[in-house]
């Protein structure tokens, strides 16, 4: 995401909000929006994650610290809205861990997929279609996902992050990996006939 | 010989390198004999490398003007002592 590096001339500490804005504003309102799956709640995320990012940019030491605090921040200020939106619309937000389907590749069904990842910018469709893959998965499972497989956090990471174990993430990551394969199979393995 | 439902449990620590050797060699043993499972194993790593190349699109434009408006405000805030206190 070269894109939205920081300015290497300049520590954070002296950033104009316009920089500030530019270089993370994106970073938080995409990870909001997977997470969230909803434009206005992503709008309300990073409007309130930008805030106390500005209050503590004289905190930083350097550039290299903020990623870390800011996927922390993102994801608590994410799950924060959650709770609220779920307690306004009177539903519960801890979805049971629903035992996944028989996903075995049995009978000789799994067939190679049509699409070459080396390319260098996805098109707009794959893109689209794996964004609508993601919304479709469980919070449960998609916050992880999200977390190690969009953003590149470790397990570890991750599971400091959200308050699990290294062995929930992994177990909650690989189902989610198996829902989303599935989910993507239904597209690419169409392209391939 | 470890099944194909073996197979897809440790997928996860497999493509990430974490098995043991031994372990590890009964896996590449299973994908040597088992077409599925070596298509399976593709795919499974296609959708870790897809997901990795997930664009970030640029803000809705007039959400943009709205946060730089109020980065702006709070700047200002900021530079005035006690801002936060009533
Ligand atoms: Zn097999």
């Amino acid at each position: 995401m070269d894109e939205s590096s920081p300015p290497v001339s300049s520590p954070p500490s002296a950033w104009t909000p316009e920089q500030v804005c530019r270089t993370y504003a994106p970073r938080i309102y995409h990870l909001a929006r997977r997470m969230l799956g909803n434009d206005a709640d992503a709008e309300d995320v990073t409007q309130e994650v930008l805030l106390q990012v500005v209050r503590k940019l004289d905190t930083f030491r350097g550039e290299s610290a903020l990623p870390t605090w800011l996927h922390r921040v993102t994801v608590n200020a994410a799950l924060a809205h959650r709770r609220k939106r779920a307690e306004r619309e009177g539903r519960q937000t801890a979805e049971p861990l629903d035992q996944l389907a028989e996903d075995a590749p049995l009978n000789g069904t799994v067939r190679p997929w049509s699409v070459r990842p080396e390319q260098e910018v996805l098109d707009h469709e794959t893109q689209e279609l794996i964004e609508a893959a993601i919304a479709r998965l469980p919070e449960t499972y998609r916050d992880v996902f999200v977390l190690a497989d969009v953003e590149g956090l470790s397990n570890a990471e991750i599971a400091d992050i959200l308050g699990l174990s290294v062995a929930a993430v992994k177990s909650r990551l690989h189902r989610a990996r198996l829902m989303m394969r599935r989910a993507l199979a239904a597209h690419f393995e169409e392209v391939a006939t | 010989m470890i099944s194909c439902r073996e197979l897809v449990e440790v997928l996860l620590d497999f493509v990430a390198g974490d098995l043991e050797p031994e372990h590890r060699q009964r896996v590449e043993a299973h994908l040597q004999e088992c077409p599925p499972c070596g298509a399976y194993l593709q795919t499974y790593r296609l959708t870790i490398q897809l997901s990795r190349r997930l664009r970030l699109t640029p803000l809705p434009v007039e959400f943009e003007a709205r946060l730089r408006a109020l980065l702006e405000q709070t700047g200002t805030d900021l530079s005035s002592p006690n801002a936060d206190e009533r």
